[in-house]
């Protein structure tokens, strides 16, 4: 899985001792937790001083309600299940911009596909597929980000969003699906560059 | 599982988000050929690139931390909530003996395998004493055949100019068949459990100078007429 066990030990042992008020035990969480919780923001709401912020309020959750942690999920899904909340609660305060499941850009015609698709380095490809990242809706792009991003499981994605597994798996289909298409729009193939072995 | 299942579980499969199992299970159509090497190549491609942090993206600043830190003291931590007694689950030899249904409901309610045993001890004794003198109370008690009744009721078959009576206590029979005669009235039925009588006036009496005369008395304690039925 996405966790080595020991990890998941350390961070339930982390929790314990920050439920007693340990400072240090709260800084050591924050040093495993701190970067990750911020680049999950900053993805979601696209702006760096609101994802800051976020991250603060995250970690002052976790400080605040570690006592009440009864370590039925993991800690790393607990954490970013406060992350998603309060970024959600933060696109909603400020009304940014952003795309919803029905406002996902259409898919562009079959016939578009792969034309003049090239072979091409790796920096560009990711390049595009962060382009293309960006155009999903974002219910697609976070089922996406938290699996390849933060090594999350389909079941611990669908406590983290708040649905069924089964919309997971789906959610991640169209998202492939639209990438997909969005990148051969772009003439970018995403099968043509050997990224990770 | 079969293609599309491990198709769609190709994503977590390179993300190493998948049990061993179903790992195992999408290796298969991996290595069969079912799932195609460019379909995996393109969701490698996917994982990679949204892994890694883009140039475009801002630096998280370990500062965080610090400002964090400082503010630490103003947030109170909540209270643990209350300790959740976990009632172990019956086992299947427990199943087996019987002690289900409404018995077995009620054990579990009351957490009775969780009682230490001397307060099991302290209450089963308890119940045993007030078993014990329940007992005691319902064999000693007078037997009493009579009907519940109250002062109100009315008897089953009344005249008209009826009365309900009741004496004083320590009014004699002497004392009583002198009122009686006194007010020209005749007991039609009673005693009752309570002390009632039901009296008539004789149809020629005065019935109301009757009844006067009878409330008048110290040895009468309660006197009210009948309804005709």
């Amino acid at each position: 899985m996405s966790e080595a066990v020991s990890d998941i030990d350390r961070d339930q042992a982390l929790i314990a001792r920050i439920a007693t008020g340990d400072k240090r035990a709260f800084e050591a969480l924050f040093r495993v937790y701190g970067e990750r919780v911020f680049r999950y923001a900053v993805r979601l709401i696209s702006d760096p001083t609101r994802a800051e912020e976020v991250t603060n309020d995250v970690m002052l959750e976790v400080w605040k309600n570690a006592p009440r942690f009864e370590g039925r999920s993991r800690v790393s899904t607990w954490i970013l299940g406060i992350t998603r909340n309060l970024a959600l609660n933060s696109i909603r305060r400020k009304a940014l911009d952003t795309v919803t499941v029905d406002d996902a850009p259409p898919i562009a015609d079959e016939s578009t596909e792969s034309a003049g698709a090239v072979a091409l380095d790796r920096a560009t490809l990711s390049q595009g597929i962060r382009a293309a990242l960006s155009q999903l809706s974002q219910d697609h792009r976070d089922v996406v980000e938290l699996t390849f991003f933060h090594g999350c499981s389909y079941e611990e994605i669908a406590e983290i969003v708040g649905c069924p597994e089964g919309t997971v798996k789906t959610r991640m289909f169209h998202a492939r699906k639209q990438l997909h298409t969005l990148l051969a729009r772009q003439g970018l193939d995403p099968a043509s560059v050997e990224m990770a072995s | 599982m079969n293609r599309q299942e491990a198709e769609e579980l190709l994503p977590w499969y390179v993300a190493g988000a998948l049990s061993a199992r179903e790992a195992q299970a999408v290796e298969a159509f991996i290595d069969s050929g079912a799932i195609s090497r460019s379909t995996l190549d393109e969701v490698r491609s996917y994982a990679a690139a949204t892994a890694e942090t883009g140039p475009d993206e801002p630096d998280y600043d370990p500062q965080i931390l610090q400002r964090v830190l400082t503010r630490l003291d103003d947030v109170p931590q909540m209270a643990p909530e209350e300790p959740v007694v976990v009632v172990p689950e019956r086992t299947a030899h427990q199943e087996g003996t019987g002690r289900g249904g409404w018995l077995g409901a009620l054990v579990e309610r009351l957490q009775w395998r969780l009682t230490p045993p001397l307060a099991r001890a302290l209450i089963a004794a308890q119940l045993l004493l007030v078993l014990g003198l329940a007992a005691a109370l319902v064999l000693q008690a007078p037997s009493i055949d009579r009907e519940y009744e109250t002062v109100s009721a009315t008897p089953a078959a009344t005249q008209a100019g009826s009365y309900t009576l009741q004496f004083a206590p320590g009014t004699t029979e002497a004392d009583l068949r002198r009122l009686l005669v006194d007010a020209d009235a005749t007991i039609v039925s009673g005693p009752s459990a309570l002390g009632l009588y039901t009296i008539a006036f004789a149809p020629d009496a005065d019935a109301d100078a009757g009844a006067a005369r009878l409330r008048g008395s110290s040895l009468v304690s309660y006197l009210q007429p009948l309804p005709p039925g």
